[in-house]
């Protein structure tokens, strides 16, 4: 009898077992579309306020509420998280785009680094024309009007600053974990934060699973693509990797973006531009002669990349 | 006359250890803030300014709940039980009654600030490995002087409408709406038509500024605190000044008021 119990509960167990776990995958996805349900498009509202939180954080508390904003300024375009990231981007290599100011300073976008110009010559120039920019649009307190405005900034923080040590610059993570689980279709938040991840917190890994996550929820994100191709590029050391990601981005951007009203030409040299790295790197002139010349047509100055799309060819040439 | 207040001050601080409402918000709040705590973000433990964050806001959340529902009960509890008939014939004026209502929640509010403080800085000082002990303190005068400011108004509130529940329910959405934008009421103003412009910038000139009691930016940002010893004497002057207006007003209001309710 007590092994005729013993195999009724044994046999009882591992027919309900998979039942068991399929219950509790259901339950997982019902948690989150119950979620979904409950909050609706109130949480992309949730998930843009806390990626300004990561932004406000960056800059020690000091930044402009909804009142402060210049009238026509939304709250999405006040984002120095990703001008940093774009920022310093542009700073380890003389090829990246400037992602600044888009309308201004296209120039800077297909940037090549100056005949004679030295490195440091280049980053100086570029680092204090962004904080001039910043500073111009950071001074939103301006002057007070009355005693209460002017008494009132003793009491919270009323000056321009960034986070600089490590330790600081993790504080603006949680918010933008925060805010890529609210709305998970916010590319943005995935490329700034797997940068951050990256090259200011040394954490590879984790930039790299954040970005597979952020690619398995958004497949047709190019700007995803060409984050995790910088990622094989810069972190893991792997140029083959990095050049089979940055061509898919390619391929996604030229299958999305033509059809758009205003496609992202912006990421379209972003993802050129660190093609034509690779292919320096590795010595492929003829191959990188020719992504300079898709790059020509999108670039704010033409001039310059043709005199490095010329270069490319001499050496394409002399290589044999 | 203070005697007397601070003899009602230690009844109302005696009653308020006697309700729940202190002991469940602090539970709630060191939970919350401890299971905030434990989340994973990237395997990196460092990370303390989201949490003390969340730790002040609960802890402003909370401590306004408390001023507000013990001014708010106060003196109406004293009619609908009829204790306030022997009270005031022991002889204690309606002054030393508003005062000693006063005296005892702000006391109690200090005493719940101390104890959330004392958590907010164990936190702090737990994930950080250093204690910013002048912000912590400066947090928490301002925090007490802001908690006057919200007790005397409760108490005008409780003297001029009817139930306790709307005038805490009013007090509540005042204090809220005076914090997130007093700052900003003047250019609030601008973008409107007259004569609501003409009413909101009579209010901010007004309406106590609350927001200048809260320095949560500066306590999480690990800010240095850019007031003088000046600015604080002011600021204090100032929550002093709206608590006497209120509590005057209260007692103005109280000493036309019949007893009976």
């Amino acid at each position: 009898m007590l092994f005729g119990l013993l195999s009724a509960a044994f046999t009882t167990s591992v027919s309900l077992e998979p039942n068991l776990r399929a219950g509790a995958k259901r339950q997982a996805t019902e948690a989150s579309g119950l979620l979904e349900t409950l909050m609706g498009d109130s949480r992309r509202l949730f998930a843009q306020h806390f990626y300004l939180k990561a932004d406000a954080y960056f800059h020690s508390g000091y930044y402009p509420s909804i009142f402060d904003r210049k009238a026509g300024e939304t709250q999405g375009e006040a984002v120095h998280l990703r001008e940093e990231s774009t920022r310093s981007s542009d700073a380890e290599d003389h090829h990246e785009n400037d992602g600044h100011d888009h309308s201004k300073d296209l120039a800077h976008k297909s940037d090549a680094r100056k005949p004679g110009m030295e490195e440091k010559e280049h980053d100086d120039e570029h680092k204090d024309a962004h904080d001039h920019e910043d500073e111009d649009e950071l001074k939103f307190l301006g002057e007070s009007k009355d005693w209460i405005e002017r008494f009132g900034r003793h009491f919270f923080p009323s000056t321009h600053a960034h986070l600089e040590s490590r330790a600081e610059q993790n504080e603006i993570l949680p918010w933008l974990k925060l805010s890529a689980e609210l709305d998970p279709n916010k590319v943005e938040v995935y490329t700034v934060s797997a940068y951050w991840l990256r090259t200011r917190l040394g954490k590879v890994d984790e930039a790299e699973e954040f970005l597979r996550l952020g690619w398995r929820l958004n497949p047709e994100s190019h700007q995803i693509l060409h984050e995790l191709g910088k990622l094989f590029a810069e972190g893991r050391k792997d140029p083959i990797r990095a050049l089979n990601v940055l061509e898919l981005a390619l391929g996604k951007w030229r299958s999305t973006e033509p059809s758009k009203k205003e496609p992202d030409l912006f990421g379209l040299q972003q993802i050129l531009t660190a093609l034509v790295r690779l292919d320096e790197q590795a010595g492929r002139w003829s191959e990188g002669a020719r992504r300079l010349q898709l790059l020509k047509e999108v670039a704010a100055d033409p001039a310059k990349v043709e005199a490095l799309r010329l270069e490319f060819e001499q050496k394409a040439k002399q290589g044999g | 006359m203070l005697r007397k207040s601070w003899a009602i001050g230690g009844v109302v601080l005696k009653e308020m250890t006697r309700r729940k409402d202190f002991y469940v918000l602090f539970i709630l709040t060191a939970v919350l803030t401890v299971a905030m705590g434990s989340v994973n973000v990237f395997d990196d433990t460092r990370m303390v300014r989201y949490l003390k964050e969340l730790c002040l806001t609960l802890v402003w959340l909370a401590v306004l709940v408390i001023a507000v529902t013990s001014a708010a009960r106060q003196i109406p509890a004293e009619r609908e039980h009829r204790t306030i008939f022997p009270l005031l014939a022991k002889p204690v004026s309606r002054w030393e009654l508003v005062l000693g209502k006063f005296i005892g929640c702000f006391l109690a509010c200090g005493i719940a600030l101390f104890v959330f403080y004392l958590f907010f800085a164990i936190i702090s000082f737990s994930r950080e490995r250093e204690l910013f002990l002048a912000n912590c303190f400066y947090a928490f005068l301002l925090h007490w002087i802001f908690c006057a400011v919200v007790v005397a108004m409760t108490l005008l509130g409780s003297v001029v409408l009817s139930t306790p529940s709307a005038n805490a329910t009013l007090c509540f959405l005042a204090a809220s709406s005076i914090l997130f934008l007093g700052r900003h009421l003047k250019q609030i103003a601008q973008s409107m038509h007259e004569p609501l412009r003409s009413v909101l910038q009579v209010g901010y000139f007004a309406l106590p500024h609350l927001e200048f009691f809260d320095i949560r930016d500066l306590v999480v940002h690990n800010h240095p605190a850019p007031f003088s010893a000046g600015d604080l004497a002011l600021v204090t002057g100032y929550g002093a000044l709206y608590t006497t207006f209120f509590l005057v007003a209260a007692w103005a209001v109280f000493r036309r008021r019949p007893l009976s309710a």
